[in-house]
């Protein structure tokens, strides 16, 4: 039963003349279930950077790279920053547009909507393609759970986290990951073209 | 072109949907049975501190000489005092069908989820109702603890309970090598046979490993490296030179046994129990 649905879609999206963003086609395939091995399966709780509540499945319909960050710190997180950024600038302007960038807080405490809206206007990153997400502790350890992050409070209130930079297909499940720092993220970008040229 | 459907079809599945359904929730009725009186009872363990494994970084401080060596507090919280059973989960499960062994999403347990049950909603013998339930994954564990209110134990409030308050720890610690050295049982042993520690709680050793909520805390070498250099004597690299008891063997392994896990694994030696923070 399942397939004739999909079938159907797929013969839409045939019919439809190559890489043309489709609205339409987009909205009617969000209504499909979600992939068993989707992260959007976590029913986790969010806010955005200007304060909308949101799950994850927001983010569902185009390709996504995910990371977690933390705006407090003064080692780790520039480096997070320019990483994901270089991914962007890898990617052409048309191609930059099928994408979004998601970056969750680890701090639920200090990385407010607030200072996410500042974080995200320090950087001057897009905010058509960026999302900045802040959620409660428990979301935030299923989150880094979905991402296979580890992290740890430190007394001080600051974290220790290992950094994983994460490409989602459309549907939300983990495709490629780009784990540690200043890696060269020509294997991500191609993840990405990839993806996009489905 | 989208295929037109068949309306006759539609109306036929939507039929036979309605029959299963219909079934289903039969089933669901007869199959339901009252909570009884075998909710884990949960035990009060004060505050105190305790010293981890690893000790924790001094964040303004790079180098391991330069850590801090100080215990860690523990505020006052309740654990149960049970591991969690095949017949708490199999209530769960009844309850909440997104979490059977068929219905689960693959992102939250892998394929040998529950793989010891006979099928969604039956074990395999009756005896088995008894023993911890294992081939859980973190997901699967954390949702049966909010189920019931409750939370997965954090890393320190376990380690925290089985220190016991130091009471038998020489005598505690020959137990868990030798547990460590045996083999794993074909059939794991019923919970409760053995006697409590100090705060009333069982099975902490001697039966499975646990999940705890934060498992995903314990990093090894260069994970933690939050500034990207290559400061290999921080962690596990420079294990015993950052342990706090560098003989603590068994400390050490289960600190290495967590933080090699991921949250979708499940295995026949690993289950889990709750427990709750103090209401302040």
């Amino acid at each position: 039963m399942k397939l004739i649905p999909i079938l159907g879609l797929l013969a839409i999206s045939v019919s439809l003349s190559g890489s043309v963003y489709n609205q339409a086609v987009a909205d009617t395939l969000k209504n499909l279930p979600l992939k068993s091995r989707s992260i959007y399966q976590s029913k986790s709780q969010w806010e955005t950077q200007d304060g909308d509540k949101t799950g994850l499945e927001k983010l569902r319909g185009k390709p996504v790279v995910a990371a977690m960050i933390y705006t407090s710190c003064q080692a780790s997180c520039p480096l997070m920053m320019s990483d994901l950024k270089a991914i962007e600038h890898g990617l052409s302007v048309d191609e930059r547009n099928g994408v979004q960038f998601a970056a969750f807080a680890f701090d639920s405490k200090k990385d407010t909507p607030n200072q996410l809206k500042s974080f995200s206007e320090k950087h001057g990153v897009s905010l058509a393609r960026w999302t900045f997400f802040h959620g409660s502790p428990s979301s935030v350890r299923e989150l880094a759970a979905l991402l296979g992050v580890k992290f740890k409070q430190l007394e001080d209130g600051s974290f220790d986290h290992s950094n994983a930079i994460s490409i989602l297909d459309s549907e939300g499940v983990i495709v490629r990951q780009q784990l540690g720092l200043r890696q060269n993220p020509e294997e991500s970008i191609k993840t990405l073209q990839r993806l996009l040229d489905h | 072109m989208q295929r037109k459907r068949d309306p006759l079809a539609t109306f036929k599945s939507n039929q036979r949907l309605f029959a299963i359904s219909s079934i289903a929730l039969l089933l669901g009725l007869v199959g339901f049975t009252p909570a009884y009186g075998g909710v884990s009872q949960q035990r009060f363990i004060p505050a105190g501190t305790y010293v981890p494994f690893f000790i924790s970084r001094d964040p303004t401080k790079k180098s391991t000489a330069e850590t801090v060596r100080k215990p860690t507090p523990v505020p006052a919280f309740w654990m149960d005092s049970s591991l969690v059973t095949n017949k708490d989960f199999l209530e769960f499960v009844k309850k909440h069908r997104d979490w059977r062994r068929s219905q689960i999403a693959r992102v939250f347990a892998d394929e040998s989820y529950l793989k010891h049950w006979r099928s969604d909603v039956v074990l395999n013998k009756p005896a088995d109702l008894d023993q911890p339930v294992t081939n859980v994954s973190w997901f699967a564990a954390a949702a049966f603890c909010h189920s019931r209110d409750k939370e997965l134990p954090t890393t320190d409030q376990w380690e925290y309970a089985i220190e016991d308050a130091g009471r038998h720890s020489e005598d505690v610690k020959k137990k868990i090598l030798s547990w460590y050295s045996a083999p794993n049982p074909k059939v794991l042993r019923e919970v409760k046979q053995h006697s409590p520690n100090g705060y009333g709680i069982y099975d902490l050793y001697g039966l499975i490993w646990e999940w705890t909520q934060d498992f995903n805390s314990a990093m090894i070498g260069s994970e933690l490296r939050s500034d990207g250099t290559k400061d290999e004597n921080l962690f596990c690299g420079a294990g015993s030179a950052s342990a706090t008891d560098a003989s603590d063997y068994v400390k050490f392994m289960r600190y290495s046994f967590r933080s090699s896990l991921r949250a979708d694994y499940t295995t026949a030696n690993l289950g889990f129990r709750c427990a709750r923070e103090e209401k302040k």
